[in-house]
């Protein structure tokens, strides 16, 4: 049953990105699955280990390829998204039963850009959430992606961003209330982040029945 | 990786959130949305009214919160995060 509902997040898990895994993992939980993560700590062979074992278990996939390409000169580009991606899409090609039916959302900054660098992989419907209102953008996209492989019957783009404001908000203030400061929110470990998000989005949907 | 929030502070933060997932009417957000700046009500499905700037956004929920009795303006930075906060109590 669980795989029906898991959703692995191939994406970069720094602090930087934190801005636009946030609005991820609560458009995720929000429609009602349940986000998966590797851990980083571990190790190379056991973290790849996980990862598999994760991807084996996630019906749905989210994959960001938008640090595929460095910022400066001399910066290695990051490749563990493409690899991983490569992986997931292999398991469902590769895969028996269930994991024929895994379904994956590919993201990026521009929309064609991937095909430069992972030509094999063109023909494949890439979302892109450019550089402006990214935050709005990774919300709709998710969503929409939603309507078609979930339940066309979603709630509006617009009303999660709207929803994720007030959360991303309640979250500030309470932290700022145990005496935590406002960039705090960003030391906070996605499992923390993903416990305050679950409370407070089944407590919003049952105050507003 | 070390959890920020720990021991009773952890429970607490729990109850605090389910608590705070009742919308709190008296609140105002200034916030961007889709290359605009726009107020919204707190638990509104919708955007109140939407402006070209940041300064008029926030001028026009300052007016609504003298106006209207709100007693506090979060105003968010483009990532969505809290930028300021301003209590009219």
């Amino acid at each position: 049953m669980a795989f029906n509902k898991n959703v692995f997040i191939n994406c970069p898990f720094d602090n930087p990105y934190k801005r636009l895994l946030h609005p991820i993992l609560f458009t995720i939980i929000y429609s009602g699955l349940e986000p998966k993560i590797s851990k980083l700590e571990d190790s190379g062979s056991i973290r790849l280990k996980q990862i598999l074992k994760i991807i084996k278990e996630s019906k749905y996939s989210i994959h960001d390829l938008s640090r595929m390409k460095s910022k400066k000169s001399g910066e290695l580009a990051r490749f563990n998204m493409p690899f991983e991606l490569g992986l997931d899409l292999g398991t469902r090609e590769i895969g028996a039963g269930q994991l024929k039916k895994k379904k994956c959302l590919i993201l990026d900054i521009e929309r064609y850009r991937y095909q430069a660098a992972l030509s094999d992989m063109s023909g494949n419907d890439i979302a892109s959430y450019g550089k402006r209102n990214q935050v709005e953008k990774i919300i709709e996209k998710i969503r929409d992606w939603f309507t078609t492989v979930l339940n066309p019957i979603q709630p509006s783009s617009s009303k999660l961003y709207l929803e994720y404001i007030e959360f991303i908000s309640d979250l500030q203030i309470e932290l700022t209330q145990l005496s935590f400061n406002k960039d705090d929110i960003k030391k906070l470990t996605n499992s923390e982040y993903i416990h305050y998000a679950k409370k407070w989005i089944n407590n919003r949907k049952k105050s507003s029945r | 990786m070390a959890h920020l929030v720990k021991g009773q502070n952890k429970s607490r933060l729990t109850r605090s959130m389910v608590r705070a997932a009742k919308t709190n009417e008296k609140r105002l957000h200034v916030l961007p949305s889709k290359g605009k700046w726009g107020i919204k009500m707190e638990g509104a499905d919708r955007m109140y009214r939407v402006y070209g700037s940041k300064a008029s956004a926030l001028k026009m929920a300052r007016q609504r919160a003298h106006s209207h009795g709100n007693s506090m303006i979060i105003v968010h930075n483009k990532d969505g995060r809290i930028a300021s906060i301003s209590s009219y109590e």
